[in-house]
């Protein structure tokens, strides 16, 4: 019999570097989740993603145990870390502030493969290079 | 003890994930969404380390999101309020005779007659006795004794990476005579004295503030090594792990993805035949849920 949930909650935490101070302690100890095992297990899990922000949603059943399952990061946060920039522009047809390569988005692609509504590779290129436009990247072969 | 402020309001069920993307772009370390019950509405909350970085980041959020809800409670939260909830659903523990009781179970849950009893209180360090890896290591521990009783008498435990002591205040419990633990967070080592007033009754383990290469320093060595440690750590330490077990000796790994099992089993195996050719090693594992453990018999 599967075990009963209780809450729900969604952090984004850095990979491999979760630890207890807030928001992580208090917001699962007041659920009573034990918050050094979370820390431990989404440690042990994410650390090879070390650098990343990962959005994480946890679920607490009613012993107070939890599972937790990692997504992948907006495209916009891996955009940015291809391009190496901090920010998009906020005139993305005028301003320029960086470029990306095709092999850089068909790699976020992979990443995001499973959250992407997207019917074929084309389909999937296509989105992530128009995230990469509206914010002032340019694309380059 | 510091106070911190939480923030927090009812939001529509379009805005979850809206709100998630945001603040993993931003890299908020402040804001997270939250169900309480699974059938609530989702509220938006925050956690501020004091009224005026609230109000600020709320501005800033204000900012980008004009239809956030208006009316945000704000409350303070206390420290002790967290960091003590999770005892309601930590209990008692056995295996055989090894007994791990929480502090605050103490008066209710009187161990049988001749039990091996271990009270702890893990706070902030890692090891409440309540994860998989930490009572694979127990067993590990319960085994060997099982295997030879007569090594309690005269054989060394060493705990490298001991969090809260629960092992080597275990392995004091089952009648070792000496026990060396080790951590290079000296949060943890302080939990550990802690943990080790707490258990009178038992022979006093020495703790350490040591990382893996200082804790195996000037050849330690121990018949049982306990290494409840992950996967990552493990690895690049092999060396001082491996060069810390005597000959006979057992080295029991803990704290590995069963997907990470055969990794470490690879890497140790072909790391304990260049380092110590002169043993022969036999090798078992076993899990529990998505933990396992690696035992490594040196003859």
């Amino acid at each position: 019999m599967s075990k009963k949930i209780t809450g729900q909650i969604r952090l984004q935490l850095p990979a491999g570097a979760a630890n207890p101070a807030p928001p992580v302690g208090p917001a699962l100890g007041a659920q009573g989740v034990n918050i050094m095992g979370f820390c431990k297990e989404f440690n042990a899990k994410t650390k090879d993603q070390a650098g990343m922000i990962l959005p994480c949603v946890i679920t607490v059943y009613a012993d107070r145990s939890f599972s937790f399952i990692l997504k992948s990061p907006p495209a916009a946060v891996l955009l940015k870390k291809a391009a190496g920039i901090a920010k998009g522009s906020g005139v993305p047809n005028k301003d320029k502030v960086g470029t990306v390569t095709r092999k850089q988005i068909l790699e976020i692609c992979e990443i995001k493969k499973a959250d992407l509504n997207a019917k074929n590779e084309d389909a999937a290129f296509s989105i992530i290079a128009g995230t990469a436009r509206s914010m002032g990247l340019e694309i380059a072969d | 003890m510091s106070n911190q402020v939480e923030l927090r309001t009812g939001i529509p069920d379009e805005m979850a994930d809206i709100l998630e993307d945001y603040f993993c772009e931003t890299e908020s370390p402040y804001w997270g969404i939250m169900q309480k019950e699974i059938t609530d509405p989702y509220e938006l909350f925050g956690i501020f380390p004091d009224s005026a970085t609230a109000e600020s980041e709320l501005v800033k959020l204000r900012q980008d999101f004009k239809n956030l809800p208006e009316d945000f409670e704000l409350t303070e939260i206390i420290d002790a309020d967290w960091q003590n909830a999770y005892k309601e659903f930590v209990k008692p523990w056995n295996d055989r005779q090894l007994h791990w009781i929480p502090l605050w179970e103490r008066d209710n849950s009187p161990p049988p007659e001749g039990s091996a009893v271990v009270y702890l209180d893990a706070g902030m360090a890692f090891g409440t006795g309540a994860h998989e890896t930490t009572r694979l290591c127990a067993r590990r521990l319960l085994d060997y004794l099982e295997a030879q009783p007569e090594a309690r008498a005269s054989h060394d435990v060493i705990d490298a990476g001991c969090g809260s002591g629960v092992l080597a205040l275990s392995a004091s419990a089952l009648g070792f005579k000496k026990t060396y633990a080790f951590d290079f967070d000296a949060e943890a080592i302080t939990v550990c004295h802690s943990n080790s007033a707490e258990n009178t009754h038992l022979p006093k383990p020495e703790f350490a503030v040591a990382d893996l290469e200082r804790g195996f320093a000037n050849g330690r060595q121990g018949d049982l090594v306990l290494a409840n440690i992950q996967t990552d750590v493990l690895i690049p330490h092999s060396k001082p792990l491996i060069h810390g077990v005597k000959c006979p000796g057992t080295l029991a790994l803990s704290g590995i993805l069963t997907k990470e099992l055969e990794q470490v089993r690879t890497h140790f195996a072909a790391e304990f035949a260049a380092q110590r050719p002169e043993a022969s090693i036999e090798i078992d594992s076993r899990q529990d849920g998505e933990w396992g453990d690696l035992l490594f018999r040196l003859a």
